[in-house]
């Protein structure tokens, strides 16, 4: 999902006072409604930041994965791996994340920038998702 | 000479004939007529809601959830929140009902658009996970 469908579906909350208009319409080809509200009895209460978008995102990095074009994925996992202050990954997410995208690397093809990513890693990583279970 | 002047002439008398010296560039939401849609919004109002000289910019970002296409704007002190569903021919009256209860549901949705593409201006999101806009007066997807 993209982050400004993630919006419209789920990330925006807002509240309205009072709707102006509500209509339905029909033809032979389309169907629709239109909502009209006055700007003042319409307030934004919250809009989700992009952290919580890409962490929603992210929650099962195998399942976006699957559901998603692998380029996309790759986008995403490299760029959460590129602000991983900013979207507060733990260090075990981290890893997985790293995991995931050498895979898709080779997959893809790109031998060195996956050998790279695994290089990554570090060598006490079993420690590290021990210290997660246990949490 | 006089024949490029001829056949500049002959173009614009065309043109004039047609109609099209004075049509705007052709936008559409769906497979509706931008004129035939404010007519939609227009309907059974005692005044006009929206008057022609409403920015057909407002129309074209159209975002594009499952096959459902949204729409939010602000205009004249009002936000407008549209979704539309193409309906196939031989559409069924259980898929009529799904696509009006989904339309309904979005439009209620899509009033917040105008303010979740403001906030939207400040993203540093990779181009994949921006967003999909379905500009139907080009047929590209962005």
């Amino acid at each position: 999902m993209k982050y400004i469908k993630y919006q419209i579906m789920k990330g925006t909350e807002f509240e309205v006072e009072k709707t102006f208009r509500i209509k339905f319409f029909e033809k032979e080809t389309f169907l629709g409604y239109i909502y009209i509200v006055e700007k003042s009895d319409m307030k934004i209460q919250s809009i989700r930041s992009e952290k919580d978008f890409l962490r929603d995102l992210i929650k099962t990095p195998r399942k976006y994965a699957e559901k998603n074009e692998r380029i996309t994925v790759v986008d995403t996992f490299e760029y959460c791996l590129k602000n991983p202050e900013k979207l507060e990954l733990e260090i075990s997410e981290e890893m997985q994340l790293r995991l995931y995208l050498s895979a898709l690397y080779l997959k893809e093809g790109r031998k060195e920038e996956a050998v790279e990513t695994l290089n990554r890693l570090p060598e006490n990583m079993a420690e590290i998702f021990c210290v997660q279970r246990i949490r | 000479m006089m024949g490029i002047y001829k056949k500049v002439f002959l173009l614009l008398l065309t043109m004039l004939i047609t109609g099209s010296a004075f049509a705007e560039p052709g936008v559409f939401i769906a497979e509706l007529n931008f004129e035939d849609f404010l007519s939609i919004i227009n309907n059974e109002e005692k005044t006009h809601i929206i008057d022609k000289d409403i920015s057909k910019s407002n129309f074209e970002n159209i975002y594009e959830i499952n096959r459902y296409r949204n729409i939010g704007f602000e205009y004249s002190g009002k936000i407008f929140g549209i979704s539309i569903a193409i309906t196939e021919e031989n559409a069924n009256i259980k898929q009529k009902k799904t696509d009006r209860e989904m339309t309904k549901s979005l439009a209620s949705r899509a009033i917040a658009i105008p303010e979740i593409e403001i906030e939207f201006r400040n993203s540093e999101l990779p181009q994949k996970l921006q967003n999909e806009i379905y500009k139907i007066s080009n047929n590209e997807r962005h």
